[in-house]
């Protein structure tokens, strides 16, 4: 497979990261919204949350993996990649510590039980945006290959 | 009308465009069609996200009274806002990743099947990819497009993964260099088994990444490296190993040909060192113990040249346990070994045509067979025949 073409399946795999975790960010953004005008959330917004929650999961899971040898998920190694290309790093139990606790942060918020998650969102955040980021510099690469294809 | 609708409009009518251009098709057949299939499910959900994108944008408004005459100060409201915009942007981008590169490539496609220039020499490489794809067990089928390089074109529609191969457009009479197309079939295999893979060889390869990690290399490098490895490396020693299992000699003989250059050990980001992959390559060839063939000599041809130039390595991402676990790992998963079935079949071609005869066999053992020929045999003649018997020109008795 030419440079290019594998650069088309890497933007594939972090645009579906981003998705995730954008998702996660929609939902956590209209249940403040709506517990800030003392409304309950819809139950979608949880939904989206808890879709957040489970990509958070998959990350710690890698994260783990990678020392005893086990199945890992190909959007958390993009995550872990991406987020390492200048925006977030620690070493690996730094940031293992800091998934669980936006985990932790997330359920408590679900509940009711905290009204700002500043360490799940900013985590969040950066996955969403530095995916993205990959995407866009994989996607521009594809682009100018495609223009010299044709 | 506000702007952010706008953008979902322009979403909306480009996925109209590709819809048209899909039902304009007249001659669907039915290799075209089963993409045509996939596509046009995949145009679906991409309508459905960004219906929903407005849908939610509708909610925003309504939750925050946003309006294009003043800015938002809420920290929610504004994050929402951001998270929303982003959805197009994603939406925008799996539309250009799965639709845009596809779209134009269906006009040449029909376009080099039906054209007077092209359509019996592409017929017949169809013929020879359909042919591999059934030896290899590939439950695909690939639609062959003569482009600028060989190579394979993974396409991402949700949770269906196809792919389309391009052939060397200066190289598609030139019969030897065919079975490199292996190759490019060996990406497919890899996306059909990727969860055998992904359950055992790259769970090794990051362990052993991680134990043998190097104190000067930062998390940074890790990662890189990790990333190398699992997303680029592993998927391209699949495709070698998956050839080398599929063709056996011929495979090897026109990949050494292609991997000779001077930098024999030069890493590259997207694949592994030539040196590498070619004594990979040797190495499985010799665990299928085929018959009639020497894997001495073309051990010795190769190392004639590698060894004279090459450099050892000692980079951490070279690390020869790692490099162990991938290259066991791969031969452990992949158990199929369609060319201990044709090997015969490749020989006995290579004997006919020594003599001048084309043998009546498949294409594929034909074409391997001259991979293995003298390179100074002129296969032109050899070509020609294979094109009458696959596609008959209309005067022809």
């Amino acid at each position: 497979m030419t440079r290019q073409w594998q650069l088309m399946r890497d933007a594939q795999t972090f645009l579906e990261a981003s998705r995730l975790a954008n998702s996660a960010l929609k939902g956590i953004h209209f249940v403040q919204i709506a517990r800030n005008k003392g409304r309950s959330p819809s139950a979608s917004y949880m939904e989206k949350i808890d879709d957040g929650i489970k990509l958070l999961e998959r990350v710690l899971a890698t994260l783990k993996a990678r020392e005893k040898q086990e199945t890992v998920s190909s959007e958390a190694l993009s995550i872990l990649y991406a987020i390492s290309q200048g925006r977030l790093l620690v070493g690996s139990s730094a940031l293992k510590q800091t998934v669980v606790n936006s985990i932790e942060e997330l359920e408590r918020f679900k509940q009711g039980d905290a009204e700002t998650i500043e360490e799940a969102e900013e985590l969040l955040e950066i996955i969403a945006g530095s995916t993205a980021e990959e995407a866009t510099k994989a996607s521009a690469k594809v682009r100018i290959f495609m223009m010299e294809a044709r | 009308m506000l702007l952010v609708d706008q953008k979902a409009d322009v979403l909306f009518s480009k996925i109209d465009f590709a819809e048209k251009k899909i039902k304009a098709i007249s001659s669907s057949d039915e290799i075209l069609g089963t993409y045509i299939k996939d596509l046009t499910d995949w145009l679906n959900v991409l309508k459905d996200q960004a219906g929903t994108a407005q849908n939610e944008f509708s909610e925003f408004i309504e939750e925050t009274n946003f309006s294009e005459s003043d800015y938002l100060r809420d920290e929610a409201q504004r994050g929402l806002l951001k998270d929303m915009l982003r959805t197009y942007e994603e939406i925008e981008a799996s539309f250009y990743l799965g639709v845009d590169t596809f779209l134009p490539l269906m006009p040449v496609w029909i376009h080099q099947r039906y054209n007077e220039d092209t359509k019996r020499g592409h017929k017949l490489l169809v013929d020879f990819i359909q042919e591999l794809l059934r030896l290899s067990r590939i439950p695909e089928v690939i639609m062959t497009i003569l482009g600028e390089a060989h190579a394979c074109l993974p396409l991402s529609w949700g949770n269906t993964m196809k792919h389309v191969v391009f052939v060397t457009y200066s190289e598609m009479e030139s019969l030897r260099r065919w079975v490199l197309l292996t190759h490019e079939i060996g990406h497919a295999f890899y996306d059909l088994h990727f969860e055998e893979f992904n359950s055992s060889v790259i769970p090794e390869v990051m362990r052993k990444l991680v134990e043998t990690r190097p104190l000067n290399i930062g998390q940074r490098e890790l990662e890189t490296v990790i990333y190398i490895w699992t997303r680029k490396w592993i998927p391209e020693l699949v495709s070698d190993c998956f050839s080398v299992k599929t063709l056996g000699p011929p495979y090897a003989v026109q990949f050494m040909l292609l991997a000779l250059n001077s930098e024999p050990d030069r890493t590259d980001v997207s694949h592994p060192p030539f040196n590498l992959r070619v004594n990979f390559l040797m190495d499985t060839l010799e665990s299928l113990a085929l018959p009639d063939f020497n894997i001495d000599f073309y051990r010795d041809v190769w190392n004639s040249y590698s060894r004279s130039i090459t450099r050892l390595s000692s980079r951490y991402i070279l690390h020869e346990e790692v490099v162990e676990a991938a290259l066991s790992g791969i031969g452990t998963v992949m158990h199929d070994t369609p060319v201990r079935g044709k090997w015969t079949d490749i020989l006995a071609a290579r004997r006919a045509l020594s003599e001048g005869k084309v043998p009546d066999k498949d294409l594929v053992s034909i074409v391997s067979a001259t991979a293995l020929l003298e390179p100074t045999i002129n296969l032109d003649l050899i070509y020609k025949v294979l094109l009458e018997r696959h596609t008959p020109s209309p005067d022809a008795p």
